[in-house]
Parts: structure tokens; sequence; C-alpha cells
């Protein structure tokens, strides 16, 4: 490694401070490397910009609505119905970040140190070769470069660090992971796992596999059930690159953290045939400036490393770099979701909860699984989560005066609620492109989005509806319905693709250790890298294949070969 | 001007501008964005200290409204949890063009009403009149139907997430620390405030 460290000059270069850059900047300080971690928006501190962490519903502006100028100033991530004043500061201003919606995309992001770490979910499913030879086996897109047995030992790694709970379930659609103590689940949904278990062979209920601490883990506090996550955590009980990998990157002296950092282009050295480092807007002084690495890991969210290497030419790729097989930008997945079934349930009226659990229950994926279905490729998992209404429900009712206050104070009957979220096969007509005609307020070409839900979606959406009424009805549940809502691509926020991995440099544009094809030092570990998109929540396997190629990077480093 | 106020000595003031006051306020621009930061304080501060928004009587009458839906008993009601101000809040900076607009509307009809049944400003009708109009709002009439849901769901969101109503009627945990799916309802006693 350098001995004297020379201006702008660093062992490896991250792009990107998200899930998986996080990990990418803590894996390869770890590993020794002197490591300069690019982030485009600002810096946010673990705990002391979580500005509205504590705020009582009776200190937040309007019972936590936006004004209608602000929402006008988040015209596009309002359609993702998490922006509140309690967290409309994770998410960027849309004119400020203009994109073009060829066919409806709901892009929806933060530009901060941590990004969406601070904004997901929380779930964490593992793939098994359910999965990852899916596309191998129908003659869908590319065959997976590598299979469950190889990523397995980074699951295990990554589940030890940020801590997930979970229960094991024994299937082999969903591999268990080291968990954490699960959290409960509430009377009802007991119930329904009961009667599930009794009525279908091959359904499964069982709760969240989440990021969140059960017990105190590696210094991080554990869960305190006020399900507030998404204002960032003051305990740390959840996992984000600011409360877990950033500060590990941080204690280990290698890392400089440069925020307000835009990384326009990789530059790649046509004389030296390889590259080199990155170009640099600083967001506030718009000064451009060179940085130079031997290794680089673009972790700048699937969507930003596809502009980066679009926006990345040169002699040997005059495309885009890694751009031989002419599938750079396309590809492009996300989930379908918004669709499901509700019900009510008139049991367990002595029965409620107290705390506020982060994580709904989860139905692994059960169709095309043991038995095909001919109707489709594929499958579905489902969210779903029960609980007594609340008093929204005496909005709709006649009830006044004193007896209103009573009805108030009462829960309402216990309700369950299952959402689905269905695996999108990939597409090269779903695709991104750079437009130079329009360009953004760094003066950067305006990103163009192309992508539509196809047949296969289109055969598997009624059966996320019908299949979770039928499981409501079968667990003794009345006035079930189920709802079909419009879900365009990038409203489930598990974009993925537009540089697949694969095994063929002609058909793929990274290879199996997440190397840009053409250009080994440069690795693409984000949601870009996928080939196909499951239907479970993908953060977990960014974070794997991220800790995989860092480990890769180094011992490829150590052996001279990059 | 406390808004206390409103239904006693300034009701006087509110006859003689009577005709001015249903012109101006509650259809004029809506509030100024809101800070950047985080707000620190009650919603109801930011909407009080800007004169002249809704009117004296459309105050009255949204008063009015707010108590009968949710009165004063063993526990405070929306009156006291300054429910009127966050919905004036709500419709003056939250709510779009077209929805603020119906609001002001359903605010003004009602006192069109009080004028031509009885006479009167609404602040100055007697008490049973004033509750006989607002509780006609929530009667079987077509024409009021929509303004009467908006102003329940505004009357009844703004009081379960005031202090009093998440606290004193409902129950709120700002720190559980741990989570028990299954307890009886006895032992938890009142409905939570939030999820």
């Amino acid at each position: 490694m350098d001995q004297k460290p020379k201006p702008n000059r660093y062992d490896a270069i991250v792009v990107g401070t998200g899930i998986s850059g996080g990990w990418a900047a803590k894996e390869l300080c770890e590993r020794g490397l002197s490591t300069l971690v690019l982030e485009r928006g600002r810096d946010v501190q673990h705990v002391v910009d979580y500005t509205t962490a504590h705020q009582a519903p009776w200190q937040l502006p309007h019972g936590d609505q936006l004004t209608a100028a602000e929402r006008k100033k988040k015209h596009v991530q309002i359609r993702s119905e998490i922006v509140e004043p309690s967290t409309q500061h994770w998410f960027v201003n849309d004119d400020e970040h203009p994109y073009i919606e060829e066919k409806p995309f709901d892009w929806i992001r933060g530009y901060h140190v941590g990004g969406r770490s601070l904004t997901w979910g929380r779930h964490c499913y593992r793939w098994s070769d359910l999965d990852f030879e899916a596309n191998a086996r129908e003659g869908i897109g590319v065959d997976w470069p590598i299979r469950y047995p190889e990523l397995a030992p980074w699951y295990d790694h990554v589940e030890a660090f940020i801590g997930v709970s979970g229960q094991a379930e024994g299937l082999s659609q969903l591999p268990d992971g080291k968990f954490l103590p699960p959290m409960p689940l509430n009377c009802l949904e007991a119930h329904v796992a009961g009667r599930m278990r009794e009525r279908f062979s091959d359904r499964r209920l069982t709760i969240g596999r989440c990021a969140h601490l059960t017990q105190a883990h590696l210094g991080r506090g554990q869960c305190m059930y006020r399900n507030l996550c998404m204002r960032g955590c003051p305990f740390g009980a959840y996992f984000s690159s600011n409360a877990a990998t950033l500060p590990a990157a941080v204690v280990t002296g290698k890392m400089t953290l440069r925020p307000h950092s835009v990384v326009t282009e990789v530059l790649y050295d046509d004389r030296a045939g390889k590259a080199v480092g990155v170009r640099v807007v600083d967001a506030v002084t718009k000064k451009s400036e060179e940085f130079f690495a031997r290794v680089i890991f673009l972790n700048a969210s699937t969507l930003g490393t596809a502009f980066i290497l679009l926006n990345s030419l040169s002699r040997r790729f005059p495309n885009g770099l890694g751009n031989d097989s002419g599938e750079l930008g396309h590809n492009l997945m996300d989930h379908q979701y918004m669709t499901g079934a509700f019900g009510t349930f008139a049991g367990f009226a002595d029965r409620y909860y107290s705390g506020r659990r982060p994580t709904s229950a989860y139905i692994p994926r059960f169709r095309n699984v043991k038995t095909k279905t001919s109707r489709y490729l594929r499958g579905f998992g489902y969210q779903a989560g029960a609980s007594r209404e609340d008093w929204t429900r005496t909005i709709a009712e006649l009830t006044v005066g004193a007896a209103l206050k009573q009805a108030l104070a009462e829960p309402g009957p216990w309700r369950m609620g299952m959402t689905a979220f269905g695996e999108c096969l990939p597409s090269h007509h779903n695709r991104v492109k750079l437009d130079r005609d329009r360009l953004d307020p760094f003066g950067l070409p305006q990103l163009s989005i192309s992508a539509a839900h196809g047949e296969n979606e289109r055969a598997m959406r009624s059966d996320m509806g019908d299949s979770a009424a039928e499981i409501l009805e079968a667990a003794g549940f009345s006035n079930v319905e189920t709802f079909d809502l419009p879900s365009p691509l990038g409203s489930c926020i598990h974009e993925m693709g537009t540089a697949r991995m694969g095994r063929d440099p002609k058909t793929s544009v990274l290879n199996a250790h997440n190397q840009v094809h053409g250009a080994p030092n440069v690795f693409v570990t984000d949601g870009a890298c996928m080939t196909s998109s499951a239907c479970q929540n993908p953060s977990l396997t960014y974070m794997a294949l991220t800790a995989r190629a860092a480990a890769f990077a180094v011992s490829e480093l150590d052996k001279g070969q990059l | 001007m406390s808004r206390r106020d409103a239904l006693g000595t300034s009701a006087r003031l509110v006859v003689g501008a009577a005709i001015e006051a249903t012109l101006a306020g509650c259809r004029s621009e809506p509030a100024p964005a809101a800070a950047s930061e985080p707000a620190t304080q009650p919603a109801a501060a930011a909407a009080t200290s800007e004169p002249g928004r809704f009117t004296p009587e459309q105050r009255a009458i949204l008063d009015g409204i707010v108590d009968f839906l949710i009165p004063e008993t063993t526990s405070p009601g929306a009156r006291q949890a300054e429910v009127p101000a966050f919905i004036e809040g709500v419709v003056l900076a939250v709510l779009d063009d077209a929805d603020r607009r119906a609001f002001c509307d359903g605010l003004d009809a009602i006192a069109a009403s009080a004028r031509q049944k009885h006479g009167l400003p609404f602040a100055i009708c007697s008490p049973a009149v004033r509750l006989e109009l607002v509780r006609s709002l929530f009667g079987p009439e077509e024409a009021t139907r929509a303004f009467a849901r908006r102003v329940r769901e505004l009357t009844i969101s703004g009081f379960c997430k005031s202090r009093f109503g998440a606290t004193r009627v409902l129950q709120y945990d700002p720190i559980p620390g741990a989570y028990d799916g299954c307890r009886s309802l006895e032992s938890v006693g009142r409905a939570w405030a939030t999820s």
C-alpha cells in the first residue's frame, strides 16, 4: 500500500455512503486501505443530526403533515407516502434533481451521508439458489455467475455485524440466517400462522427478519419499540451506515469522508489501460476536482451508479465504462407491489398489545417453489400485519360528543393487511440513458428512464391479491377485500439492475466478483449489479455482495493483480 | 385576542364587521411556507400568530363545531386541546386550494344560515341556537355532507394528535422499551394514540 500519501491519492475510493457504500468503506478500511469515501450530499452525524427523533405528535407541524408548498418541493418524493415533516429532510427537493420519465418512474431518494440506509424498511431476507438459478433454468436474461453457497458466508458475515432478528423456519426458498431473538407476533398474527400450517402445507407466516437489535449488540442499543425509525434512531437500534458501518470505518483511522462530492465520472486512462480515479464536482463550490485510487467501488445506488458508468467515456469505452456488451443501463427492475388483501377478525376482543413493533410479519414465497403454476414464472412474498383499528376508524362513523370520546379511548376490531412484493423479470427494453440535451443544475445530462412491468408481472398480479384473500378467509376473517393500486417502477424503492453481473462479457457488465468487465479495478456492488430481482427485499444481498467483493479486491491488490 | 374570547367580549365587534369578514380571511392566500427547521413549539402557535386568516366569525363557528364533536367532559375536549387552531393551520397551509375554498365555504354557509334563520351573526345567537346550527351540519343534508366529513376528520385527528387528546383520552408512551403482542385489554386500559 502507499507509504507516503500524495494529495488526492488513496488506496481506494468508495462512491456513496448508503447501505452498500458504508459496507465498502468499512471492509476496505478494516483491511488496511486508505479509503476516500465520497458522498454527494451533506454529512449526517449519528444521533446528533436526527433532529426529529424525539418529537411527540403534538410537537410536529400540522399533525406531521406537509404544507402545500412543501409538497410541491418534493412532488415526486411524496408519491412514496413516507415523506412528512418528521422525515422530509431525508428526501431530495425534486426540482434540484430532475430526471426524465419516458414512462412513469418514481425515483425516491435522499442525498446525505447514510442515504436510504436511514429510511429503509429494514427487512432482511436471504436469497437461495431458487433465485440464483432461475434465469438459467428459464432462459430469462443471463445466468447469475454465482450461487448461494458462495454468498452464504458473506450473508453470515453481514448479519453478524448488523444484527438481524428473526425466527429460523427451515425453508429452502428463504435460508435461515444468524439471527438475534425474534420480535414477537401478536395474538392475531400467531393465530393466522397456526391456521396457515393447518390449511396450507406450503405457506408459512413468520415474524419479519429485520435489521433491528433485540438485544445489545457490538456497542449499539436494543430496539425501544417506538417505531419512529425513519427519523433516525437515537439508540442505534436499527442498522444504518451512520449507526454502524461508517463508525467502524472511522475507528480504523483509514477513512477520509468527503460529503458534498458529486462524482460525475470514473477516470479511465486510455494509455495506461486502466481506471485511475474519479472526477468530483463539489456540490457547494461547483468546482471540479480529480481523485485517484488503485481500486474504485461504485455504490452510488442503482441509478446513481448507472449515471456514472454511462457518463464515463473514453477511447476504450466510448459507450460508457464497461459497456462492451451494450447492456449498460439496461435490464432495470423493481418489485411490483401495492396489491394484496385485508380483512376484519371478530375474535381476541379482550386482547391488545403494548409497544410499537417496527417490523411486520412475513409470508415467504410459496409459488413456483415445490410446484409450478402454469400462469407465470417466479413468485411473491407478503409483508403482513395485524392490529386493532385505532382512532382513525371513528372518522367515518357518526358518534359525537361524550360517546365519540369514549369510542376514541377504545381500540376497534382486529384487522390484518397483507401487501405482496413480486419478482420483476429483467428486460432489455427497461433501460436508462443519458439525455445530453437536458441538463440538471450541475450541468450534467439528465437520466432518462423508460421502464414498465411486463407480461409475467401482469400474469402474477391477480394471484398476489387472490392468494392473500384466500389466506385471510381460511383463517376466519370477514369482510375480506383485495386491493390493487398503481405500482410503477420505482414505487417499491427496490430499483435494481443496469449493470448486471454475468458469466459472459458480451452480455453483462460485471463478472462474478462484481468487477467491471475490462476494468477490473472498478467494482459495482449496489443495486445496479443485480441480474434478477427475486422477490425478497434486496439490501441484505447488496451488503453481502459488497463485503465479498471488498475482500476479493484487497486480495487481488495484495497479489499485484490490480 | 384569545380564541376563547370570540364568543364573549369581542362578539359585538363581529356584528359590524360581518359583511367584510366573509369576503376576507379564509379565502386569502395560504399561510407562508413553514420554516425549514422542524417546529419545536406546538403547531397552534404558528396559526394564531397570523391575524385575520380565519375571521372571528369563522373561528366562533369552528369553536362551536369542535366543542360539539369532542366536548370537555371529565377530560379535556377539543377546544381545550386547541384543535381549532390546529384546524385553521391545516386548512390554510396544508390543504390544496380547492379543499381550502370548500372548507371556508362550509364555515360561511353556517354563518349565512345563522343570519337567514335567526337574523343574527353566529356568535351572538343563543347557545341553544348555536348548538342547533352545528348539529344540523351533521344531519342528513346532502349539501353539507362533504364539509361535515372534512371538519369531523380534522377535529378528530387534531384532537388525537394533541397533547391532551393523546395523553389524557388516549395513551402515549414515548419510549415503550418492549413489545408485548398479546396482553389483556384490561391491563393496557385506553387505546394507544400512535402506532
